[in-house]
């Protein structure tokens, strides 16, 4: 009977029956088969119930009962022992449950229960054994066993090099592969940008923001004209022809990086009621080393919803930088219809930088009614225009009642910075309004018609010509007109002229006995602000008189207020050489104060030289070219 | 033990897996690229940098594994 029970008890441990080992175990707990008690047969046959609600209890159990091994048991616990058996050869010793743990290599249970064999020196000793043959370290640290890391099984290890030599083989394959694509696509990084080969692709390039080279000429004849580009695009150099010219600019707007590019433009003849640019209506990006062609261009500007229409070459707008770009293009533009039109070979209306840039000469520019400069038509509070030659001929010619013609070999309207600046170009107005009441003047300067705020260091070469008929004319080297910049009764800024040269021709011709003509070698009206150190080799064609042809060497009309019987001007002038003339007898042509004229033909200004020859102004210290 | 390897052995398989799908998507990418009929997307680099990523890392734990089972074993017959 007994018996049967035990051979119950062992079937129940290898089937991990619960119930009936509940049930058989009661009076048992003590029991050892041999030298395997309970708890460590049911550690070898993985008794999971029986352990879990058992193992408590039988790991306390110190003395056994012990009755007859199966055989089972020593063949089962033979084939997971396997070099470990020796150490049980010939030996009645019990094996514990702790050591019968580490056979079957369950070091965390081991350690668990290592706490209840603590005091167990023997126990201690084959586990040291047991671990040596398996390759691994055992020490009690702070009453803590440590085991260290099992090693790798042959079939493992297997394993592992399979793994370990098929991944470097991707690796290789991978990166190979990659390499390629590399080579002819590119990966769209900065170092690596993405080539484009054909106008899909860069219709594609577009719309996107990545980075992106050309690398061949491209014929462009797809309107794109709704584009925000906020990428890098280096053009290496090639060539984008524009056949498809329905739209008024190439970009929307400009907020990347566009680069080393050519844009070429064979004819351009089409009627425009809002603004028109060759490359950006805005750029607040960057824009650097692009040279913009035009063969042909001829708009006729018709009457806009807008207030002004702006035909740039660049940009109508620019909030960003123009860096090293050049132009060279054929414009005659008309406005009909009293349509508001301004044409420059850049920008419209420049808040940012524009630097480095030169306009280039076989361009010209020929408009009717169409005010224009070559560089930029308003040069705002931050606008910043340095180090551009202009090389281009401006022409209008007007014979509009109301409208003033005004032309400027750099900026038109001027309330930023314009300095190292160059005019080599012949500027050229022709008014043959006849009107009764005739209304408007003609301004036209060879840096800048009407300026609010500083130019320094910028040269007019190139001459400057003037034909009307019935209305007055403000003509200057530098500038037309220079006066303060007021806004709410406040000044913002006042014009300041400093370290700048002339040496041109200035040719005024007028009909009419009340058109008068104001002009200076620098400035034609001078209101304010400063003249420092400059210098005018500026000759006349004209005589002076002082009825019509209002000529000074340096201003033509100068602004003054009169404290008791003196003469206050408003402007500063300081070291100005200007070279005598003998048509030109005087420095200022005329001074105005309550829009009453008066000649100055004796007034001798401090600040102001009149030098006989070239030479000798060439060795004062304010000459350079 | 045996948990662990299977562990392994999944995820060796996945990154078996996610190469091929690679290989296949690379090959194809090159082809259109030799044509110059590329998409221009940067998809491509940023999955060959999770790829690299995870091929790197594979191959560096295999390779620790490798080579502190070997220092092991150097060590167990120092001590014999």
């Amino acid at each position: 009977m007994k018996q049967l029970n035990y051979t119950n008890l062992f079937n129940s441990i290898i089937a991990d029956d619960i119930d009936n080992f509940s049930s058989l175990i009661k009076n048992n707990e003590n029991l050892s088969f041999g030298r395997f008690p309970i708890i460590s047969l049911c550690y070898l046959y993985s008794a999971k119930k029986i352990i879990k609600k058992f193992s408590s209890k039988l790991l306390s159990i110190k003395n056994f009962n012990v009755i007859n091994e199966p055989v089972k048991i020593y063949y089962d616990f033979k084939i997971k022992a396997g070099r470990c058996l020796r150490l049980y050869a010939g030996k009645q010793n019990i094996i514990s449950a702790i050591e019968m743990l580490a056979i079957m290599h369950k070091d965390k249970l081991v350690k668990k229960t290592f706490k209840k064999y603590k005091k167990n020196k023997e126990v201690f000793d084959n586990l040291k054994i047991i671990y040596s043959i398996y390759g691994q370290n055992i020490e009690i640290k702070n009453s803590v066993l440590k085991i260290s890391k099992p090693l790798i099984s042959n079939s493992e290890k297997k394993l592992y090099k399979i793994g370990l030599i098929s991944s470097l083989l991707f690796l290789i394959c991978i990166s190979v592969l990659t390499f390629i694509i590399n080579a002819n696509t590119g990966l769209g990084i900065s170092s690596s940008p993405f080539i484009i080969y054909t106008d899909a692709q860069f219709y594609k390039a577009l719309n996107n923001k990545g980075n992106y080279e050309l690398n061949s000429n491209l014929t462009i004849d797809k309107s794109i004209n709704n584009i925000n580009f906020n990428g890098k695009l280096n053009g290496n150099n090639y060539t984008l022809y524009i056949k498809n010219t329905s739209s008024n600019y190439l970009i929307l707007n400009n907020s990347g990086i566009i680069e080393n590019l050519n844009i070429v433009y064979l004819d351009v003849e089409k009627e425009i009621s809002s603004s028109f640019s060759l490359l950006a209506q805005t750029n607040s990006g960057e824009i650097n080393n692009v040279n913009i062609t035009c063969s042909n261009l001829n708009l006729n500007c018709v009457k806009s919803k807008s207030k002004d229409i702006y035909i740039s070459g660049f940009a109508n707008t620019n909030s960003g930088t123009i860096d090293n770009c050049k132009i060279n293009i054929n414009a005659e533009v008309d406005s009909i219809n009293d349509g508001e039109c301004y044409i420059s070979g850049f920008v419209g209306i420049n808040k940012g930088k524009l630097k480095n840039c030169i306009f280039d000469e076989n361009s010209f520019i020929k408009t009717k009614e169409v005010d224009s400069a070559a560089f930029s038509i308003t040069n705002e509070l931050k606008g910043d225009i340095n180090n551009c030659k202009n090389k281009a001929d401006i022409t209008q010619e007007s014979n509009k009642n109301k409208w003033s013609p005004t032309i400027a070999g750099i900026v038109l309207t001027n309330y930023g910075n314009i300095y190292n600046s160059f005019n080599y170009a012949n500027l050229k107005i022709i008014s043959t309004n006849d009107e009764e009441e005739q209304e408007g003047n003609v301004f036209l300067g060879g840096i800048c018609a009407m300026n609010y705020s500083e130019i320094s260091k910028c040269l007019s070469k190139g001459e400057l010509l003037v034909e009307s008929k019935k209305i007055a004319v403000y003509c200057g080297g530098i500038t037309a007109y220079s006066q303060n910049n007021v806004k709410e009764d406040k000044i913002l800024t006042s014009p300041y002229i400093l370290d700048c040269g002339v040496d041109c021709n200035i040719n005024i011709i007028t009909e009419y006995e009340k058109a008068y003509v104001f002009a200076g070698g620098i400035t034609g009206y001078l209101e304010s602000g400063k003249l420092f150190n400059c210098y005018s080799l500026a000759t006349f064609t004209t005589k002076y008189d002082e009825t019509k042809y209002f000529f000074g060497t340096g201003i033509g009309l100068a602004y003054y207020d009169v404290w008791f019987i003196n003469i206050y001007f408003d402007f500063i002038p300081s070291n100005v050489y200007l070279l005598y003339q003998e048509n030109i007898a005087i420095q200022i042509g005329a001074l105005i104060n309550n829009k009453t004229i008066s000649t100055s033909v004796n007034l001798a200004i401090d600040g102001f030289n009149t030098l006989n020859s070239v030479e000798l102004i060439k060795k004062q210290g304010v000459f350079w070219e | 033990m045996i948990k662990k390897m299977n562990l392994f052995k999944m995820l060796s398989l996945s990154l078996l897996c996610l190469n091929v799908f690679y290989l296949i998507f690379s090959l194809s990418s090159s082809i259109l690229a030799i044509k110059k009929l590329s998409i221009l997307s940067n998809i491509h680099f940023i999955i060959f940098i999770i790829i690299l990523a995870f091929n790197l890392l594979y191959f560096m734990y295999v390779f620790i594994k490798l080579i502190l089972n070997y220092k092991r074993i150097k060590n167990k017959k120092n001590n014999y």
